[in-house]
């Protein structure tokens, strides 16, 4: 049950970045554009990029990034590992990204509502909001977390999680 | 000679730019080596330059540096009514902005109460820069009707707000890609300070300079965290605070003498210096005031005193 | 000591196989903690993720994944090759050094090394193999060719490299341009050289007459729209990097959607896969970011710098030192874990030797690149032989010739650092 909603929640936010990607592009392109043709650049492509689609972009995704076995990592040396080893190897590294996210989940709500409370916004013509800025890290790791509290409990209770692709090929 | 092997202590300074800057070396290492000397080497620094340590005041928050000499426009989100002093109009020497800002920024100002004292540290001392002047590559301003349509290199709201009240489209190059930007003529001209130019060569492309405008300029504060303040002795802290001072005023008078020497040097180079006549000048004031209800405007929407800000920032100095 | 116990930290995760960028941060965490306690863990981690991310130039990544995607999945590298095959035919090897031409080519509007691989194998290699080459010497051209991506721009791996050691993006995305032509060379005198060696290994093909020849070359039109929006764009300041990147994933979309009608299920797909792309990427430049933080902290960069200058040694021994690192490290790892680990400490050393960041750059990543065809881990290697069925020693031994041929380019680039940075100079 948990299962489904932590993919559901994937999806979601994966189709979002997805979107926010392809508004960079027709933003950009058109900022870019109109500066030269019309001379009278959107000035407000600058920090809608920068502050809001691109931090959407990398965040939304890092669950659906993990699941999908997309993270790089240097699997060299587990060639060289029993199964039992590499279970405990994993269980490990699992359980302690779960604190340095959680940490960052942690300090990014902080982050949130400090910038809410000081009513902090970035300069501009527009009045951006900083702290909407900082909303997809928290809402990202969040979800990343949950993710790797399933796929840990699926390691030790389990063996193996079927849910992750992990030692398996980068999609580049 | 106990309370002394006590109080020694090394402090750690951030800094955003190299270490052979010269706000750093003419503001920065001045004050620095001044306190180390009066406190007969108790305090000792380690500099930081570079942006190593990321953002500034997250370093601070973050108890990784001591102390920091920090551009508050590049924390614009942190320091919005900072920009009080990068407003048009107010001042015609870096002295005189330095002066302006220590008033409101200093322990127990304005800018203090709001702004500083949340993010926890304290200021030291201030530094203006230079104000700056319109320069053009090809056309001439003789008077306030020949700024209309250009398009003006203005970084940041207060720059493009001043831009904009003289008729101008401001368009946000960084300073790497100004040059570029001129040659291809993305942009007709730039704000800029005097001493400003040589960095990026402008002084090669720019053949018109506008003086006797007052359009404002940025500003740099030295800061040194809550925690590490209260780590100091009276004595110490009153070295500081003395130091702070002498420090101040060494680095406003050497920004105003590097900028007359570039003047004379662009000059000499063959630059055509407009200078405003006085009736020109009023126009020009009146102008570009209109940015300062355009910023009240803004801080008030957004719950911030930026009526009392702009007020205490005019009576500031005088 | 809080430096070693981080590293050998950080060292453990790695061999864990722990994904790059959560290592980094796991540990550059750790170390932060030893050093400033929590207060500094959570100051750092409430502004580093943000600020890291939030920077206007990583656009790039997203547009030159996103790109290399619809020029995957658009048919213009098959055309490339088609056209390429068509003029080199006849030369000894000429089937080889058409691939070479098409890495070039298909590198010039692609930024990442394993896309290219990918479709070098399922275009060119089908066709050499088919043509009776024999397949080592096919699989070792492909394998080396898809290199060249990297090189010329756009590249994924320059923009991280700019990224971290805080280098003009632009004049090293142009720094790669000539670099590029200078292993193309090499990757064609090569095969020529092993050609001529053994005419058996590379049968010449049938003739192509020059009016079939004119008529193919037309299909290098899209690929040189592309060249044009991007590069050349970017060479001319007619936009910045960031503009340019959105214009040539604008310009690849325009031709992914007008060749072929397209499915959203197949859109979706291929904007996710640069996007979970982007994501890998954004999660180890977090991790450098907050490791290299730590590193300033303890003045470990600082250190490695004054321990080097107290050393006696000449500054193009250190220089030659970290090719030879690059070169060893490539066998073992990943070129991005190899730039985010490396660089941070690297760049100021390299710097305060005096040496040019930009020229810097490109010999790093040249020198990384050889590590996507040498053993145990080579990637581009992997590629062809998945695309190929060929047992992966047959494509090792195939690129051997050309390792070394690559080792003797990189030697070339050392000693004449303007064949780099003569058009990044000329950039105005
Ligand atoms: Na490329
Ligand atoms: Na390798």
């Amino acid at each position: 049950m948990l299962n489904r909603i932590t993919k559901i929640s994937e999806q979601i936010l994966l189709v979002i970045a997805c979107i926010s990607v392809a508004i960079m592009v027709v933003v950009i392109s058109a900022d870019t554009l109109l500066r030269y043709v019309f001379n009278s650049p959107l000035s407000w492509a600058y920090n809608l990029t920068t502050y809001y689609l691109i931090v959407i972009c990398f965040y939304f995704a890092i669950s659906a990034t993990f699941r999908d076995g997309v993270h790089i990592s240097i699997d060299l040396f587990r060639f060289g590992m029993s199964k039992n080893v590499r279970l405990i190897a994993d269980i490990t590294w699992v359980l302690l990204s779960i604190i340095a996210f959680g940490l960052i989940a942690y300090a990014n709500w902080k982050s949130i509502f400090e910038t809410f409370v000081q009513n902090q916004h970035y300069e501009g013509i527009i009045s951006w909001p900083v702290w909407l800025s900082y909303v997809p890290i928290f809402v990202g790791t969040c979800v990343l977390i949950i993710r790797l509290t399933l796929h840990v409990i699926a390691l030790i209770t389990k063996g193996n999680d079927p849910e992750v692709i992990f030692d398996g090929e980068q999609s580049t | 000679y106990q309370a002394m092997a006590e109080e020694a202590k090394t402090l750690k300074v951030a800094w955003l730019f190299p270490a052979n800057h010269y706000l750093w070396e003419n503001g920065g290492k001045v004050f620095a080596d001044a306190v180390t000397e009066r406190t007969d080497g108790k305090i000792q620094w380690e500099l930081y330059p570079a942006g190593q340590l990321g953002n500034n005041i997250a370093a601070l928050k973050a108890g990784l540096a001591d102390a920091a000499m920090i551009s508050t426009s590049y924390h614009a989100d942190k320091f919005p009514l900072s920009s009080v002093a990068e407003l048009p109009g107010m001042f015609s020497s870096s002295c005189e902005s330095t002066e302006k800002m220590w008033g409101v920024a200093k322990p127990g100002g304005i800018l203090d109460n709001a702004e500083y004292k949340v993010q926890g540290f304290r200021v030291i001392f201030a530094g203006g820069l230079p104000p700056y002047n319109i320069f053009t590559t090809d056309k001439a301003i003789e008077t306030i009707d020949d700024v209309k349509g250009l398009k003006l290199r203005a970084n940041g709201e207060g720059m493009s707000n001043t831009a904009r009240s003289l008729g101008a489209v401001p368009i946000k190059v960084s300073s790497p890609e100004t040059y570029d930007a001129l040659t291809r003529g993305v942009i007709d001209g730039a704000l800029y300070p005097y001493s400003g130019l040589f960095g990026y060569k402008l002084n090669e492309l720019f053949d018109h300079v506008v003086e006797g405008s007052q359009l404002g300029s940025g500003i740099i504060l030295w800061v040194i965290s809550d925690k590490a303040w209260n780590s100091l002795s009276d004595e110490t802290k009153n070295i500081f605070t003395e130091e702070g001072a002498k420090a101040q005023s060494f680095l406003c008078e050497y920004q105003d003498r590097r900028d007359t020497e570039s003047r004379q040097r662009v000059i000499d180079e063959g630059m055509n210096v407009v200078t405003l006549t006085e009736e020109q000048q009023k126009i020009w004031q009146d102008r570009v005031s209109g940015v300062w209800d355009i910023w009240v405007k803004k801080m008030e929407d957004a719950g911030r005193k930026g009526k009392e800000t702009l007020e205490a920032y005019k009576a500031s100095g005088n | 000591m809080i430096p070693f116990i981080v590293i050998v930290l950080l060292f453990t995760l790695l061999a864990f196989g722990t994904p790059v960028g959560f290592a980094m941060t796991i540990s550059g965490a750790l170390g932060l903690y030893m050093v400033g306690g929590m207060t500094a863990v959570i100051a750092i981690f409430s502004s580093t993720p943000h600020d890291s991310a939030a920077v206007y130039m990583f656009v790039v990544i997203p547009m030159f994944l996103l790109m290399a995607e619809f020029v995957l999945r658009s048919g213009i590298a098959d055309d490339l090759y088609t056209a390429a095959s068509a003029w080199c035919g006849r030369l000894p090897g000429g089937l080889g050094i058409a691939t070479a031409f098409a890495g070039a080519a298909f590198g010039a509007i692609c930024g990442s090394s394993t896309a290219s691989a990918a479709t070098l194998s399922s275009t060119s290699l089908k066709a050499m193999i088919e043509r009776g080459y024999e397949p080592r010497m096919a699989a070792g051209v492909v394998a080396i060719s898809g290199t060249l991506a990297m090189l010329i721009p756009p590249s994924v791996a320059m923009v991280i490299y700019g990224l971290i050691a805080d280098v003009n993006v632009g004049q090293l995305l142009i720094a790669g341009v000539i670099p590029g032509i200078v292993v193309m060379t090499t990757i064609i005198v090569t095969t020529m050289f092993l050609a001529i060696q053994d005419p058996k290994r590379a049968p010449i093909p049938i003739k192509v007459s020059f009016m079939e020849k004119i008529k193919l070359t037309r299909l290098v039109g899209p690929m040189l729209v592309l060249f044009v929006a991007v590069t050349v764009v970017i060479y001319l300041g007619v936009a910045t990097p960031t503009e340019a990147s959105a214009f040539g994933a604008f310009v690849a979309g325009v031709f992914y959607f007008t060749r072929k009608k397209r499915t959203l299920t197949e859109t979706f797909d291929v904007i996710s896969r640069s996007v979970k792309t982007s994501c890998m990427i954004a999660v180890i430049v977090l991790g450098a970011h907050i490791f290299s933080t730590f590193f300033a902290v303890t003045n470990v960069t600082q250190h490695v710098v004054t321990f080097i200058g107290t050393l006696d040694v000449e500054p193009w021994m250190v220089i030659l030192g970290l090719v030879l690192l690059y070169i060893v490290l490539g066998c073992v790892m990943d070129q991005l874990a190899i730039l985010v680990l490396t660089v941070p400490i690297a760049a100021p050393l390299v710097h305060a030797l005096g040496f040019d960041l930009v020229w810097f750059g490109v010999i790093v990543i040249i020198s990384a690149e050889l590590g996507m065809v040498t053993p145990p881990m080579g990637l581009n290697c992997f590629i062809v032989s998945k695309y190929s069925g060929l047992p992966l020693r047959e494509i090792f031994i195939g690129v051997l010739p050309h390792v070394l041929t690559h080792i003797i380019a990189i030697g070339i680039l050392l000693l004449f650092p303007a064949l780099t940075l003569w058009l990044p100079n000329n950039m105005h």
